[in-house]
């Protein structure tokens, strides 16, 4: 029975990309979440809001997770499902995330006091994805799960 | 004023599945466009990369499902450099003279084959590393 399952189960198609932390680079990883979903059947609205949500993403794992340094990785993990596609991004961990930010909406009278008008990456993310998740990465950094299900 | 670039590495893994070269085609020519290479030569390097990847999917993997094409990308001293990686169940790096295009078309040979000649014909150098342990390793590199 067990191996009548596991034969009839499809296998997940997983890309992996590693990527230098430098800003820039997250088009790369935009450029192929896009391409992925295009070819899965997304339609284009889907695919730009993906691409959007990966680049912040990526951005904050360069800038943030990593600090800028050159050295670290960012890790794109991208899983294909028949109903939905995964994509997870993980950094080195230099700066863990808070995760009070991670629930947080900004308030625009509050970003308009600041000099820096950031922090709005994660509140995005949420708004464009079907799923989000913070987490810990298994080599300890950052990790954003975010997910987009496949509407055919 | 000359614009210079810092060195940078990416990679790549993808199933062996055909279809999923296109994935690694659109993101090594961004990768090249964000290195700074001119759009003309980052087409040569879609075509050359997709050839190189359906040969790693094919002739290197024999189509086995759950086995990976790993794609490395290293940029140093204005040279681009792509590695494509299969798993190896097949060593397909010619042994022999290959035929020319002319001679193919001329009926000479099998019309197949023709994608490690026009990856030849692409890039600034193409070819097989040799010696590698567990699979096969197609080296492409683009110069600036």
């Amino acid at each position: 029975m067990s191996n009548n399952q596991s034969e009839m189960k499809p296998l997940e198609k997983i890309i992996e990309l590693r990527l230098p932390s430098r800003l820039g680079y997250e088009r790369v990883a935009m450029d192929t979440a896009s391409s992925l979903a295009r070819r899965m059947g997304f339609h284009g609205d889907r695919v730009d809001a993906l691409k959007t949500a990966v680049s912040e993403a990526v951005t904050n794992a360069i800038e943030h997770g990593n600090q800028h340094d050159a050295a670290m990785k960012v890790v794109v993990l991208l899983t294909v499902r028949d109903d939905e596609l995964i994509v997870s991004v993980a950094d080195q961990g230099r700066q863990m995330l808070d995760q009070h930010h991670t629930t947080r909406v900004p308030q625009i009278q509050d970003i308009l006091h600041k000099d820096d008008k950031g922090g709005w990456g994660i509140w995005l993310i949420r708004e464009l994805v079907d799923e989000v998740e913070f987490t810990t990465a298994p080599s300890g950094g950052n990790q954003v799960r975010m997910v987009i299900y496949l509407e055919r | 004023m000359k614009t210079t670039y810092h060195s940078a590495s990416m990679e790549l893994s993808i199933p062996s599945e055909l279809g999923y070269e296109i994935i690694a085609r659109d993101a090594v020519a961004t990768f090249a466009l964000r290195l700074g290479f001119p759009p003309e030569r980052v087409e040569d390097l879609k075509t050359a990369l997709s050839e190189a990847c359906i040969n790693a999917i094919e002739h290197g993997n024999l189509l086995t499902p759950g086995l990976r094409v790993h794609v490395v990308c290293v940029y140093e001293h204005e040279r681009l450099i792509v590695e494509i990686h299969d798993q190896g169940s097949q060593r397909y790096a010619c042994t022999t003279t290959p035929l020319t295009m002319a001679q193919k078309v001329a009926g000479l040979g099998s019309l197949r084959g023709m994608g490690l000649l026009l990856i030849e014909q692409l890039m600034d150098e193409a070819g097989f590393l040799p010696e590698v342990q567990d699979g096969n390793c197609f080296r492409l590199a683009l110069y600036r």
